[in-house]
């Protein structure tokens, strides 16, 4: 709409387009973009810096670098481009590249300690040399750390949204093989603490909604990606691939009510079977959202990481089966990995499910259920089917 | 769709601003703000975007990858900053 309505504008010479997208992944927008056709630069503010809390949003901005209209209509924007600007005496303030570099902000650091801390984090997180998101996020807890002791809720606000992205993005940049799960539970706790502190952060907020249960979705987040993939495709161009994969809370319809797809579990000898003692998978269950009240919904993502195993995909698939529970239900009781084509495999696996607490709980809760899987073990070769058995905290909001 | 859902939850939410000495909402900017204080108010904090002031300088990564993308390297044309989702 707006890219069609500001294309004759450009093509004068009187305009310029520039696209902001608060988005983590780079690549997806970059898909949107190709899938667009927009030809203007997009830049990626995943940290929210410029600290919009709702989109869309367009701003026009005249040729000294002075708001002329924020939110103008669409209407208007032929009329306010034509619109001779005013001689002004002085131009916004320009930023030197050199000053916005990680090494000169390290060197240079100003009277307010914790601007500072985040302004280097952000560069840092921005460049993206080995080791700079481990010094982002050191940069980030430490200004987390000057907040939280002046009681700054804003401040507190502004960097547990960059400490979960920062998080995220050390989650999504190690190989699969490396990814340490706890990563992601850490991202998804940061970012919950960043909406605790301002509940209007509607960017903040759809974070939670992007990896949470259907329950709180208010679109599929990203349904757009299959049709956006298919369109390039057919008009013969090759889609941008997507780095990093999208999970099933990214692609899930939103619900109204909850349903709950329980599979009979076999009369089975599960029991018996040897149990992953040396835990050469590891698995890690982040709740999205943590904390919930009784009679809510969250999601569970569990993650599965060979350690000093790998996949042996020549037998069984890895199924996890969720227990029945008294304190709620289950989307799903059985979870099944799709097959994986090569004889074996090292990489994470992850599977999702939902879980609707009863709403007479007064404590916190603990989901159980186990997982079964073919493994081998790097030591010595050996290919056998084991059992792990998981137990998912949950926490209730009414608990101190 | 993605735009039309997008605009749903924009819609009667004010756009807080905050106030901010440095954007004062005057036409010309205290000559003693420095380039190294507005990149730490860019960075740190909600800026105020109302009419006639001045829009915070940005350098951000674009999503294209290679050079970053600075506003005012725009300076001397309108820009139309579209702030927009592709979730």
């Amino acid at each position: 709409m707006w890219d069609e309505k500001s294309k004759p504008l450009v093509a004068e010479g009187k305009l310029v387009v520039v696209g902001v997208v608060q988005e983590q992944h780079a690549e997806r927008a970059r898909l949107y973009k190709q899938w667009k056709k927009y030809e203007f630069p997009i830049a990626q503010d995943s940290t929210t810096s410029l600290g919009l809390k709702v989109v869309p949003v367009p701003i026009l901005i005249d040729e000294f670098g002075f708001v002329m209209s924020s939110r103008p209509r669409i209407s208007q924007l032929s009329d306010l481009v034509n619109q001779k600007t005013a001689p002004r005496k002085s131009q916004a303030p320009r930023l030197s590249l050199e000053q916005t570099s990680s090494k000169w902000l390290l060197a240079h650091p100003s009277g307010d300690s914790f601007m500072s801390a985040v302004a280097a984090g952000d560069a840092l997180l921005h460049e993206t040399n080995a080791g700079s998101i481990d010094e982002a996020i050191l940069q980030y807890q430490k200004a987390e750390l000057i907040a939280s002791s002046q009681n700054d809720l804003k401040q507190t606000g502004l960097v547990n949204f960059r400490l979960g992205v920062a998080y995220r993005s050390r989650f999504d940049a190690l190989t699969e093989a490396k990814q340490d799960p706890q990563d992601f539970s850490s991202a998804a706790q940061y970012w919950a603490r960043a909406l605790e502190s301002d509940p209007n952060q509607y960017i903040w907020r759809r974070r939670i909604q992007q990896y949470g249960p259907q329950q709180i979705k208010p679109y599929p987040f990203y349904d757009w990606v299959e049709q956006a993939q298919a369109a390039i495709t057919a008009r013969g161009d090759s889609p941008i691939p997507l780095t990093v994969p999208l999970s099933g809370a990214e692609l899930v319809q939103p619900a109204k009510t909850f349903n709950s797809n329980n599979a009979q579990e076999p009369l089975s000898s599960d029991h018996k079977i040897t149990r992953d003692n040396k835990k050469l998978i590891q698995i890690h269950a982040t709740a999205i959202p943590q904390k919930i009240a009784a009679g809510e919904t969250t999601r569970i993502h569990l993650c599965m990481t060979p350690d000093s195993g790998y996949w042996n995909n020549q037998s069984t698939p890895l199924v996890i089966w969720i227990d029945a529970s008294e304190a709620g239900t289950p989307s799903d009781t059985r979870l099944v990995h799709p097959h994986v084509k090569s004889p074996s495999s090292q990489e994470t696996r992850t599977l999702e499910f939902e879980f609707k607490t009863n709403s007479n709980l007064t404590k916190n809760i603990k989901i159980s259920g186990y997982a079964l899987y073919y493994v081998c073990d790097s030591d010595d070769g050996q290919c056998i089917y084991r059992r792990q058995d998981i137990s998912i905290p949950i926490q209730i909001a009414s608990e101190n | 769709m993605l735009f039309n859902a997008l605009h749903v939850f924009s819609i009667g939410l004010l756009w807080v601003i905050t106030s901010n000495s440095f954007l004062s909402g005057q036409d010309n900017p205290p000559e003693k703000t420095s380039i190294q204080d507005s990149r730490f108010i860019a960075a740190a904090y909600t800026p105020s975007i109302e009419k006639s002031i001045p829009h915070p300088d940005f350098v951000l990564p674009s999503v294209d990858g290679g050079a970053s993308i600075q506003l005012s390297k725009y300076r001397g044309k309108k820009v139309l900053l579209l702030h927009f989702a592709s979730w």
